[in-house]
């Protein structure tokens, strides 16, 4: 079976770059979201094993969109990464006590999203 | 700037460039191998140099034109025989060379030179000249400090290395759409925020941060450093402002507008891969700036928050200077017995506090209050708090006061962590005038193409005076012009090109239509011939090749409606404001196109309905929640195709138009007379506001209610040759809906017959043709025909006797009538038959055929038959003439 992957991020263009990244991985099929509140909807049509999520998007961020999934018991297999341009370390804290099981600093180099998409997938 | 003329001249340049690059390298491989055999090849190089410096100052390039003078003037020295052409100086030609072509490649790739360094090439030519070329060697470049800490700069800035992922064409693509989406929305919101720089809404800020924040992370990822880190120190400023520290005052407004020029010129850089914007000024007032907030900081001093909420400005300052003066704060208690109540007696106090120090605050404490449930009427609560500030000691306090106050302790100072008031920054104005000026600059000199992200086509009549002009002053300079030459597939075409080829597709439909009708009558006449089924076939084909190439043209010339509507948030946002009233505005059909000539005419009429909205229609919160509305207005703006026509909506929730008030203010105003009124319909009345000269509104305000405007729609509506139509319903609306040709070049006709003559009205105009019976016709003062259809009275014109048309007299059964309607005006053409519709091509008459009244134009129609277009505005004026000059003529007789 193949893996679910949602990216949200509210840049087209850096969910074009995270998607890229992704295509070495075979057996995947990714989703898309331009906010949480599409993640949401997306992740409630499709069962998802691992979101790729920014932090700071309009209508609902990144981190009202880790806590919704960890609330809700449905989702609790979803691996998270937050990939965000904040790299200070209270948002790097905050994010993972929500939730989240990594943390990418935007810019970030393919290797580095592969090896822990590779990793938290078990690829 | 002018695309059309630069293209032209830069084609011209490249090609004669290139001609003499070829000469000069091939005259300079002669002049290496036959060193003897230089006069006349050496002339030639020098002209070749001579000529492409020319023509490169002229284009604007200006490396090209300072490398090819240093040339010349190394070569004229060969010439008069003042240098030798030793090897090296052949050499130091030769890397010009390679230069020049470098540079030449820059140029027919990207319109612009690119950052091909020429500074060492300039440097040993110069040496050259001096004399100094015999140790080439020597020529290590002394690197001062200064010239160090740049090229650290400039690698820095410089591109780093990403990985080749996200190089590809595609990514790159995207985040040029993105990032130019990204500026473009910065710009307009920040636009916006100078609207109201005192109350702007907090959302707006937040939006502009994410933004920033959003072009930081993507330009990062691409590695364009100097973007990313400008949009980081533009991020921070933001937040600053974000979190009311900063004040946003018109000097950093100006700062955030330039910047999204800067933001333009940017990424016209990562367009062309080079590297012309200078950002030195821009980070001075970024360290302006954020200087000034460190600075804020260390400043302010803290008290407890209990009391700080108390204080003012005045009572801070007066704080803080005390506080730096050493001086110490005490905190006073003082308990008000009830005998002592009086004015005099906390006078005397106060004044005696007075000697011995400042007093900031005397307040009643609060604290002493208790809550209303433990609140005992027999006990006295009233306490003063006074706030000191003192060289003395508390002891000394203490002794003097001890009686008298009930407590008193002393505040220490602490550091504060924010001020009360945002505080403005210490921007200089020159400097962010010149960053202004530096990004004009280039849009200027053509480094920045001035290109647009939209598809669609800025056709200027006047193109060359658009981009001088706007570079003179206005700071409106950003949106004007955008210097992104993010390579959007638009050219600018002058609008009389596509007049013509509108023209000549016109002909071209003109014989479509003839060759079919010739087809037809061949194919009558030759049954049997083959040819004429191919030939039919091709005629078909045409036919259809003739439509495309017309709709095709068409939509050349369309402009989406959402350009007009788009400038109407503002309107309405502040005329409400000025009428106290609440307006939501909602827009449909934005992206419904017609053609940019109508789109320049409509947006006048547009906003007078608008301010007659809000000015008459809407009512305010008050009045609006009496008769059991939603307290906001509702104003709704809505554009939709309908067959060949454009139908534009303006529909309010207000008051609606009340006939009564009409008929009052028509009579006060001596348009009209109570016994004329009488005999009009409900309709009929309302439409008496598009008369000139009349105001049902109160109060004359400054934009709407002096009568004027709905006249101004009414006639541009007229010169549009469109209609209108006012639905109205007391207290819950009125709808004003326009109906309007899509393009005014091909129309959509009715062809109608009177006697032998064909004559052409334009659908946009007809309402509706109808059939009645020879005595449904009647006459009213013994002069007017009319008609009454559905409770309507409508005037009828005959044709025949307007333009004196000899017809035959019989008997008719049914007699046809074709309603036209100008604007808000109803009038029935009798005339003998109706032929169909067709699609005609206007041709404006000769001058002297003009004078026809009620004639618009010719067209020809398949048949070769010249048909004259009605002018239905004009025909319905002239006929009122006539009416009123026969009336008075009988009147004088009788």
């Amino acid at each position: 079976m193949p893996y679910n992957i949602l990216i949200v991020d509210d840049s087209a263009t850096m969910r074009m770059l995270v998607k890229m990244t992704l295509k070495t991985f075979p057996d995947i099929n990714t989703f898309e979201a331009k906010d949480g509140v599409e993640a949401i909807e997306i992740c409630a049509n499709n069962k998802m094993d691992l979101v790729i999520t920014d932090l700071n998007m309009p209508e609902m961020n990144g981190f009202d969109f880790i806590r919704y999934l960890r609330k809700n018991p449905n989702y609790k297999d979803v691996q998270i990464i937050v990939l965000s341009t904040e790299g200070r370390d209270d948002d790097k804290e905050q994010a993972m006590r929500l939730g989240a099981n990594d943390y990418i600093v935007k810019p970030f180099q393919p290797f580095q999203l592969q090896a822990k998409v590779k990793k938290i997938l078990n690829l | 700037m002018n695309g059309e003329i630069d293209k032209q001249m830069l084609d011209d340049f490249l090609v004669e460039a290139d001609e003499h690059i070829v000469n000069l390298e091939q005259n300079l491989l002669e002049i290496e191998k036959t060193p003897e055999n230089t006069d006349t090849i050496i002339n030639e190089i020098f002209r070749s140099a001579h000529t492409i410096k020319g023509m490169s100052g002229m284009m604007g390039f200006m490396n090209l034109n300072s490398l090819t003078h240093k040339m010349e003037n190394v070569l004229d020295k060969i010439r008069n025989k003042q240098l030798l052409p030793s090897h090296h100086i052949i050499d130091v030609l030769f890397s010009c060379l390679d230069s020049i072509n470098a540079i030449m490649k820059s140029i027919k790739e990207t319109q612009s030179e690119g950052n091909i360094n020429i500074e060492n090439l300039i440097k040993k030519l110069e040496n050259i000249l001096e004399g100094k070329f015999e140790e080439p060697k020597k020529e290590i470049e002394i690197r001062t400090e200064e010239t160090k800490k740049k090229e650290e700069e400039k690698k820095e800035e410089e591109e780093e290395t990403v990985d080749s992922l996200y190089q590809s064409e595609e990514a790159l693509n995207s985040f040029k759409i993105e990032a130019l989406e990204i500026i473009d929305k910065f710009t307009s919101d920040v636009e916006e925020l100078g609207n109201d720089l005192e109350n702007y809404s907090p959302e707006i800020i937040n939006d502009i941060f994410r933004r920033m924040h959003t072009l930081k992370g993507l330009s990062a990822m691409f590695g364009f450093k100097k973007i990313s880190k400008f949009a980081h120190q533009l991020e921070n400023i933001l937040e600053t402002i974000k979190s009311k520290r900063l004040k946003l005052d018109n000097n950093v407004f100006e700062f955030l507008i330039s910047c999204s020029d800067l933001f333009y010129a940017l990424l016209s850089d990562v367009e062309n891969k080079t590297n012309t914007v200078d950002l030195s000024n821009a980070y001075k007032i970024i360290e302006q700036i954020t200087s000034t907030i460190i600075n804020i900081k260390e400043k302010i001093y803290e008290i407890p928050d209990n009391l700080y909420k108390l204080l003012n400005n005045e009572d801070l300052n007066k704080l803080v200077a005390g506080y730096e003066k050493n001086k110490k704060l005490y905190k006073i208690k003082v308990m008000i017995k009830e005998e002592k109540i009086d004015v005099e007696a906390i006078k005397v106090f106060t004044d005696k506090l007075a000697l011995f120090g400042e007093i900031i605050l005397i307040t009643p404490d609060f604290e002493a209050i208790p809550d209303i449930k433990d609140f005992k009427e027999e006990i006295y609560y009233l306490k003063l708090v006074v706030l000191l500030l003192s060289d003395d000691e508390i002891k000394v306090l203490k002794e003097i006061f001890g009686e008298d106050i009930d407590s008193i302790e002393e505040i220490k100072k602490r550091k504060i962590k924010k001020a009360k008031e945002p505080v403005s920054a210490k921007v200089e104005k020159e400097i962010v005038e010149k960053i202004k000026e530096d990004v004009k600059e280039k849009v200027i000199k053509g480094e920045v193409k001035e290109v647009k992200g939209e598809q669609q086509v800025e056709a200027k009549k006047d193109i060359a005076a658009q981009p001088i002009a706007a570079s003179e002053k206005e700071k409106v300079s950003a949106t004007v012009t955008k210097p992104a030459s993010l390579s959007s597939n638009t050219i600018r075409v002058d609008i009389e090109r596509l007049d013509k080829l509108m023209n000549l597709v016109g002909e071209l439909v003109i014989d479509r239509t003839r060759l079919v009708q010739i087809i037809n009558k061949l194919k009558v006449q030759f049954e049997n011939e083959l040819l004429i089924s191919d030939l039919k076939g091709t005629t078909e084909r045409m036919a259809r090749v003739t439509n495309e190439l017309r709709e095709a043209i068409m939509q050349t010339r369309m402009v989406p409606i959402g350009n007009v509507f788009n400038k109407y948030p503002r309107v309405v946002r502040d005329l409400a404001k000025a009428r106290g009233k609440i307006v939501n505005l909602e827009i449909y059909g934005e992206t419904t196109e017609l053609d940019k000539t109508i789109i320049e005419e409509i947006s006048d009429l547009l906003i007078h309905l608008i301010r007659n909205a809000i000015d008459h229609g809407i009512e305010d919160a008050e009045t609006r929640v009496k008769k059991g509305k939603k307290k906001e207005g509702k104003l709704v703006l809505n554009a939709f195709h309908e067959g060949n026509h454009i139908i534009i909506e303006v529909e309010d929730d207000g008051a609606g138009i009340d006939p009564e008030k009409i008929k009052k203010s028509a009579i006060k105003k001596g348009i009209m007379t109570e016994e004329e009124l009488k005999k009009m319909s409900e309709k009929e009345i309302i439409q008496i506001i598009f008369r000139a000269g009349f105001s049902t509104a109160e109060k004359v305000t400054d934009l709407s209610g002096r009568g004027v405007g709905m006249d101004v729609v009414r006639e541009n509506i007229k010169k549009l040759n469109g209609i209108i139509e006012i639905e109205t319903e007391k207290d819950k609306g009125t709808k004003f809906i326009i109906k309007l040709p899509l393009t005014l070049a091909i129309i959509n006709a009715l062809l109608i017959k009177v006697g032998e003559q064909i004559f052409a009205i334009p659908l946009a105009q007809v309402i509706e043709s109808v059939i009645v019976k020879p005595e449904e016709i009647k006459t009213i003062e013994e002069q007017e025909e009319v008609v009454i259809l559905r409770d309507q009275v409508v005037l009828l014109i005959r044709l025949s006797e307007f333009f004196k048309i000899p017809i035959e007299k019989k008997e008719q059964k049914k007699i046809f009538i074709v309603i036209v309607g100008v604007a808000e005006e109803r009038c029935g053409f009798i005339v003998d038959s109706l032929l169909g519709q067709q699609e005609i091509v206007i041709k404006s008459l000769d001058t002297e055929m003009i004078n026809s009244k009620g004639i618009a134009g010719a067209t020809i129609l398949g048949e070769g038959n010249v048909v004259l277009i009605l002018d239905v505005a004009a025909l319905l004026n002239e006929n009122k003439k006539r009416k009123e000059a026969m009336i008075s003529s009988q009147a004088a007789m009788a």
